[in-house]
């Protein structure tokens, strides 16, 4: 469960003001879609989710746990897929995928289960001995998947996730994103392939310049108002000021 | 996992990572490994004889009149003080500047393990110069006590090769927690990037102030003072070298291991508090690190320009965009702005450091030449090699110059925009070494004013010249922060050798020259630096033709 009460993030170089008052519970069992268009806050929420950035008011909790006071132990519960692509370009994926599960204490007998089963899954069984560097721009994005996936995370954050992926591997992942949630996970991901966000999420907040702008049961929005799709609820709700 | 299981992991894949970059670089470049093994071996020989003839000549002087201690307490600050020096640029992009910094940040990761593995790397890389001042010198010193009988023992080795691992810590603790507190000053500045200069500005002048109060002692008076066996000694040197003992006092118990004084416990106590120095920095970074690199994952987010700053249309020429987006790239990369800053000041401080080193014993000789030849020794050396802007001009632009590729411009528009800013810094270079050489030497030749700064123009325009060619033939585009490309690289490694060549060549004439007869005053000085200019004339002319003679052939063959 992701609990995120009033946050506000300012950077202090500019005052600017990237996310204002957001307050969103993700319950477990839940895939919950975050969208909004570029600039709208997105990627500086999941960085506030994961540690990455100082939030300037406001409470983030993942199982309970409050981000700011025991950051060690909030992370220990999270997966995350960043949206940028995995540094260590000099090592293989599989030293770096090693390397997370170090991070993580991942048994030993535990890892070379997991390992094999999400390299076979991503079909990397083949590459993942080669050198990060050598990969495409969907591998790389694999190895990220498959890094937060092996310590089966208690919940799984995923930024832009599908960008670059295969159509195999884009269904794997959103499979073993409805597994995680009938598992009783939390699964919290961005995305702009609205398609996607509409058949797999049970949950969707839409954001834009910061603020929190609907939170929309898709179950609902499906059963109730089927002649309004995702797209045009987005296009809507988000749709730029007049022009100049 | 405890913090030094985190530590050890992390510290293992971060070697790793950097070593598999290597021999990926290695393997490009099979044919030419041996070369550069030889030209390496070469330029560390040369630069290793030249600090164990210095060290012997002052050693045995200064051991005759009981101050072999304080000459000690200078090696060991003179290896401090390059550590911290350079050290400066390793730190900053190994703890702060560093790309992986925003993975850690969101990895269960205890701050202390991140910090002290970024640590460890940015001592690893700063080993080499604690090696490089203290082997050949401390080793002189040794043997030279086994034939002159100093009266050390022969543990003076161990205690040696001691104070080469031990040496880079204290000033490398000093920049980190230095840098901490600036972190936060530059979260709060409107322009981040250009904070990051001040930052990076601040640390060098300070440490600047350092060495100019200490080794240049601006209160020592001038005169000598005889030493109980009665020889001259300038009081400016004794002043120094109390000067240093007082402010590296620190180093107390290591002097006192090499005189064999107690040494086993001098020993003892030195290691006991370092390791309080550095469990004490540690509990600084528990405090600390984790907030200075969210202030600085947040450079995305806040890049956000004011409304009417966006607005404004930039119509540049071609020519005039790329420069820009040059100045713009070294402004908004503070490692790279370091090095940039590292290499003009540099210049005028070694030009004072060979002038107060060679003025010592220097008054029997006719004419200022040895002083002088030093002195455009170190402004060529100083000012050819430390110039990286041009040997990674490719390098730097990582996997964007793919992109510049794709443009429809050609090679050499890039080169010009290139060339012409690595020479605005060589200018700055070149106007520094003319304003200051009086200064330094106390000689007011014309010859030499005008001399010397046309020797660090051209020297340093054949390097930004070459430097170019190289890293266009053969660039390095996957990088994880810009200290891998200024530091420990062969790209740097050729013109540094010519440099050293040239520069060894220019101080050995001037010395020659300080012992004839034929020629006096002005017209020695004119036909010294008139001799010393034809070559690098001539190799100027040479390096610019061929790096413009197909560039756009070589631009084609990178592929990514």
């Amino acid at each position: 469960m992701i609990q995120i009460e009033n946050l506000t993030k300012i950077y202090a170089a500019n005052n600017f003001k990237a996310v204002d008052d957001l307050t969103l519970t993700i319950d477990d069992g839940e895939i919950f879609g975050f969208l909004g268009p570029n600039g709208a806050g997105k990627s500086t929420t999941i960085k506030c989710l994961t540690g990455i950035l100082n939030y300037t008011s406001g409470r983030v909790l993942i199982n309970g746990v409050d981000i700011k006071d025991a950051p060690l132990a909030a992370k220990k519960k999270i997966g995350y897929v960043p949206d940028e692509h995995i540094i260590y370009e000099g090592l293989t994926g599989l030293q770096y995928i090693n390397f997370i599960c170090n991070v993580f204490d991942v048994a030993p007998a535990k890892r070379k289960e997991r390992i094999d089963k999400y390299t076979v899954l991503f079909g990397m069984q083949d590459k993942i001995s080669e050198t990060i560097s050598s990969y495409s721009h969907g591998m790389k994005q694999k190895v990220s998947i498959i890094s937060a996936l092996v310590h089966e995370p208690e919940v799984f954050i995923l930024d832009e996730p599908m960008t670059g992926l295969d159509p195999q591997s884009s269904f794997q992942l959103k499979t073993i994103m409805t597994e995680y949630a009938k598992a009783g996970k939390t699964v919290f991901f961005s995305s702009h392939i609205l398609e996607v966000v509409e058949k797999l999420c049970t949950k969707v907040a839409i954001i834009n310049k910061g603020k929190l702008v609907t939170v929309c049961d898709m179950t609902e929005l499906k059963e109730k108002q089927s002649d309004i799709s995702l797209e045009k609820l987005f296009l809507d709700l988000t749709k730029p000021s007049e022009a100049l | 996992m405890s913090t030094f299981s985190q530590y050890k992991s992390l510290l293992g894949i971060i070697i790793r990572n950097s070593l598999s970059f290597r021999k990926a670089e290695k393997s490009r470049q099979k044919n030419k490994q041996v070369a550069i093994k030889i030209g390496i071996g070469l330029a560390i020989f040369m630069i290793a004889m030249y600090a164990a003839v210095m060290a012997g000549i002052l050693a045995d002087t200064l051991a005759q009149q009981g101050l072999l201690g304080d000459f000690l307490y200078t090696i060991l600050f003179g290896a401090q003080f390059i550590v911290l020096f350079f050290g400066a640029a390793a730190v900053m992009s190994y703890i702060f500047f560093s790309k992986d910094n925003a993975l850690l940040t969101s990895l269960p990761l205890n701050p202390k393990a991140v910090f002290m593995a970024k640590f460890t790397m940015a001592y690893l890389s700063e080993l080499l110069f604690s090696a490089l001042i203290l082997l050949p010198t401390l080793t002189t010193i040794g043997v030279l006590n086994f034939i002159r009988g100093y009266g050390l023992a022969w543990h003076f080795f161990l205690v040696e090769l001691l104070a080469v691992a031990l040496i880079p810590i204290i000033p490398l603790l000093i920049i980190s927690l230095i840098s901490m507190p600036l972190m936060y000053v530059i979260s709060y500045l409107k322009k981040r990037a250009v904070g990051n200069g001040i930052a990076m500005a601040v640390l060098y002048i300070g440490i600047m102030m350092v060495y100019l109060f200490v080794v240049l002692g601006f209160s020592s008076t001038t005169g000598s003072a005889a030493t109980p066996e009665g020889v001259l000694i300038p009081e400016s040197t004794l002043n120094t070298f109390a000067t240093i003992k007082k402010v590296t006092i620190f180093n107390y118990p290591l002097v006192e291991a090499f005189m064999n004084r107690s040494a086993a416990l001098n020993l003892l106590i030195y290691v006991a508090a370092l390791t309080v120095v550095l469990f004490a920095a540690l509990g600084l970074v528990s405090l600390f690190y984790r907030r200075a690199l969210n202030i600085l994952s947040e450079g995305q987010g806040s890049s956000r320009k004011s409304k009417k700053k966006t607005q404004t249309v930039e119509n540049n020429s071609l020519f005039r965009s790329f420069l820009l987006k040059e100045i713009r790239t070294l402004t908004h990369t503070p490692v790279l702005l370091m090095s940039t800053l590292s290499s003009i000041v540099l210049v005028p401080v070694m030009m004072f450091f060979m002038s107060f080193t060679m003025s010592m014993g220097a008054e029997e000789l006719p004419n200022d030449m040895m002083v002088i030849a030093s002195i455009t020794f170190v402004a060529y050396l100083m000012s050819a090699s430390t110039n990286q802007i041009a040997v990674i001009g490719f390098s730097r632009e990582g996997k964007n110059l793919f992109v510049l590729k794709s443009l429809p411009i050609s090679a050499k528009t890039i080169i010009d925009s290139k060339l012409l800013f690595a020479m605005c810094v060589t200018a700055i270079s070149a106007i520094t070494a003319g304003v200051m050489f009086p200064i330094a030497s106390k000689n007011t030749s014309i010859s030499a004013i005008i001399g010397l700064p046309l020797i660090v123009l051209f020297g340093g325009f054949n390097m930004n010249c070459t430097g170019l060619l190289n890293d266009l033939k053969n660039p390095n585009l996957t990088w994880n922060n810009v200290s891998e490309l200024t530091r420990n690289n062969k790209r740097v490694l050729k013109p540094m050798m010519l440099a050293l060549g040239l520069g060894f060549a220019y101080m050995f004439g001037g010395i020659f020259l300080a012992f004839q007869n034929a020629l006096k005053g002005e017209l020695l000085y004119f036909a010294y630096f008139g001799v010393c200019l034809l070559p690098l004339l001539i190799l100027s002319f040479v390096s610019y033709k061929r790096l413009y003679a197909s560039p756009d052939a070589l631009l084609e063959k990178l592929e990514g």
